[in-house]
């Protein structure tokens, strides 16, 4: 069967499952376990079954997602949230749309513990959302603040999406978070620039301010030395080679645990639940990524992929054009699919076209975090916003989205710019190899 | 078995990986004396918390899934695409826990043992084996009570 045909089949189906609502992990071993019955025969497809399952439940190096996992239910559970967020506003509070400003910072230095998007959103939702509200920041302003402020997870470095992605394509994971800090603090800055720029155009947006006092900024300072030290261990000590990413994040964990013991802000009930959290969300990406595995050996053993390289290699099309086109794919996908999803689905697929382009897997990684982070905050199916309905039932839908249209310009820029330069994503790998 | 246990099974077994790798990096460090079997060990420890993990997820029907179509479906149609789904769940999760089964199996045939202290991998791995059976325990009970209830 040609080779396109073949792959124009197996996605068909495999899309056909999804829509059918069988879960992602599933659908993906059904369509390469077939794939590979048809290939190789049914014994061989049950031997690669079983290996995806042992190989993703017991291969030390798929530690790391569970490990980031738990640090992030910690930092939920042991209430840094609130801190991050009262250091943030004495810093920021006197300034046009100070709380709002705060609240992106918080939303900063709380993706930079956490690595998960929808968590940073949920959580921060809970904090700064009612602090805005109260304060009398309108409703969609406020919400469209904290969804976009929450995408920051799945950039700013830990990140477990770009650990999945790191792990799929076997690229180095210290090497891609070095790559996502520039391009994370940029996203922060821009994002903040956006609502200093909002508060000004618009000063209904942000009606009050609070006063400065550098005492009382730099006690709340001190107040979040912890946090910031534990963050700086973790990240610094993966960009300096001391542990692997698996044992930053250990540390993390451990850390976040010792210091919530100590503060006492984590008790046995917080722990049981930040831990029920993490197993539960475990087991759901586990078996995506049990999928993502057989799914890649049908693809490898069919030869689609390398075909489709090959294929892709010897087009007359500017190799940027080609980029383009799989970077405005991913942001359809992105809207309508869960992040995790995305990137199991698609880069088995697209990571080969992508080398045989001559692109770095490094800062196409980048990329696709960033536009995956688009589709958050993009309708139909921006989750943040959604999760961010969860947390308080009267925030107006089309209003946030609205609102959020000048976050996504800015991330828009971001993507382009990054895609113009990719020093930005590459230039602290290359320094830190 | 509750979903309390299978949480705190899944739960605990994790929170002790992640004290095994941070006393493994720390020792390795301070007093350059890496703990034997480390590696054996966490792979046990993931083991125990993905397969519980996966048990748990199972018994709350709580899995990744894509809602786009389902949103815009009348209750028939919803009840035939729920079929489909605990069909496939529950023929794969069958299939899953016979494989594990086999697998487990192969170690005490080959008898494998971790590095350090030789300890058999069969007998670590045993209590993965309710987790695999457990799924599809779960959808199956799933299914009788959707049967049951109309």
């Amino acid at each position: 069967m040609p080779v396109m045909i073949e792959l124009l089949m197996a996605m068909s189906i495999l899309i056909a499952l999804l829509l059918l609502r069988v879960p992602v992990g599933l659908s993906m071993i059904l369509v390469g376990f077939c794939g590979f019955a048809l290939e190789a025969g049914l014994w061989p497809a049950l031997a690669v079954v079983q290996q995806a399952i042992f190989h993703a439940a017991t291969d030390e190096v798929f530690s790391v997602i569970p490990l980031f996992i738990l640090m992030g239910a910690l930092a939920f559970s042991s209430g840094i949230s609130d801190d991050l967020f009262d250091a943030s506003n004495a810093w920021f509070g006197q300034m046009r749309g100070g709380l709002a400003l705060s609240s992106m910072a918080a939303c900063g230095g709380f993706a930079a513990i956490c690595g998960s998007s929808v968590a940073s959103a949920a959580t921060m939702g809970k904090v700064a959302l009612p602090a805005m509200r109260e304060r009398g920041y309108p409703a969609d302003f406020s919400g469209a603040i904290i969804a976009a402020g929450g995408t920051l997870g799945v950039l700013i470095p830990p990140s477990v999406v770009l650990a999945l992605y790191g792990i799929l394509v076997e690229a180095d994971i210290a090497q891609l978070f070095a790559a996502a800090f520039l391009p994370g603090l940029l996203a922060l800055l821009g994002y903040m620039a956006v609502i200093y720029w909002m508060s000004i155009r618009d000063p209904r947006l942000a009606p009050s301010q609070s006063r400065f006092s550098l005492s009382a900024a730099l006690r709340k300072l001190v107040s979040i030395w912890p946090t910031l030290a534990l963050f700086l261990l973790v990240v610094g000590g993966i960009y300096a080679g001391w542990f692997t990413p698996t044992e930053a994040a250990a540390v993390g964990a451990i850390g976040l645990l010792g210091l919530g013991l100590i503060t006492r802000k984590l008790n046995s009930e917080r722990i049981n639940s930040a831990l029920a959290e993490t197993a539960l969300t475990t087991g759901k990406i586990f078996l995506i990524i049990i999928g993502a595995v057989v799914f890649s050996r049908y693809l490898a053993v069919s030869e689609v992929t390398s075909n489709l390289a090959n294929a892709v290699s010897v087009m007359t099309v500017a190799p940027i054009f080609i980029l383009i086109f799989i970077l405005l794919f991913y942001l359809l996908m992105g809207a309508f699919l869960d992040a995790l999803a995305v990137i199991v689905l698609t880069v088995p697929v697209v990571h080969p076209i992508i080398v045989e382009l001559g692109y770095s897997e490094i800062w196409f990684g980048i990329l696709l975090v960033i536009v995956i982070e688009l589709g958050l905050i993009t309708p139909p199916y921006g989750m943040n916003v959604f999760v961010l309905r969860g947390v308080s039932d009267d925030l107006p839908l089309i209003g946030v989205f609205k609102r959020l249209i000048p976050f996504i310009a800015m991330d828009l820029f971001r993507l382009a710019l990054i895609v113009a330069i990719p020093w930005l994503a590459l230039a602290l790998p290359e320094m830190l190899a | 078995m509750s979903e309390s246990t299978l949480q705190k099974i899944a739960g605990y077994a994790l929170l002790l990986l992640a004290l095994l790798v941070f006393g493994s990096a720390l020792l390795r460090y301070v007093f350059n004396w890496p703990i034997p079997d480390t590696l054996d060990f966490s792979r046990v420890l993931l083991g125990l918390s993905v397969f519980w993990g996966i048990a748990l997820a199972a018994s709350r029907s709580d899995q990744i899934q894509v809602d786009l179509l389902w949103d815009h479906l009348g209750p028939q149609a919803r009840r035939l695409v729920l079929l489909l789904n605990q069909v496939l769940l529950l023929a794969f999760f069958l299939l899953f826990g016979v494989l594990v089964l086999e697998h487990v199996y192969h170690l005490y045939l080959t008898g494998k043992q971790t590095v350090d202290y030789r300890v058999p991998l069969w007998i670590l791995y045993l209590p993965v084996l309710p987790a695999a059976c457990l799924p599809a325990v779960l959808v199956a009970r799933s299914m009788f009570k959707h049967r049951q209830g109309g």
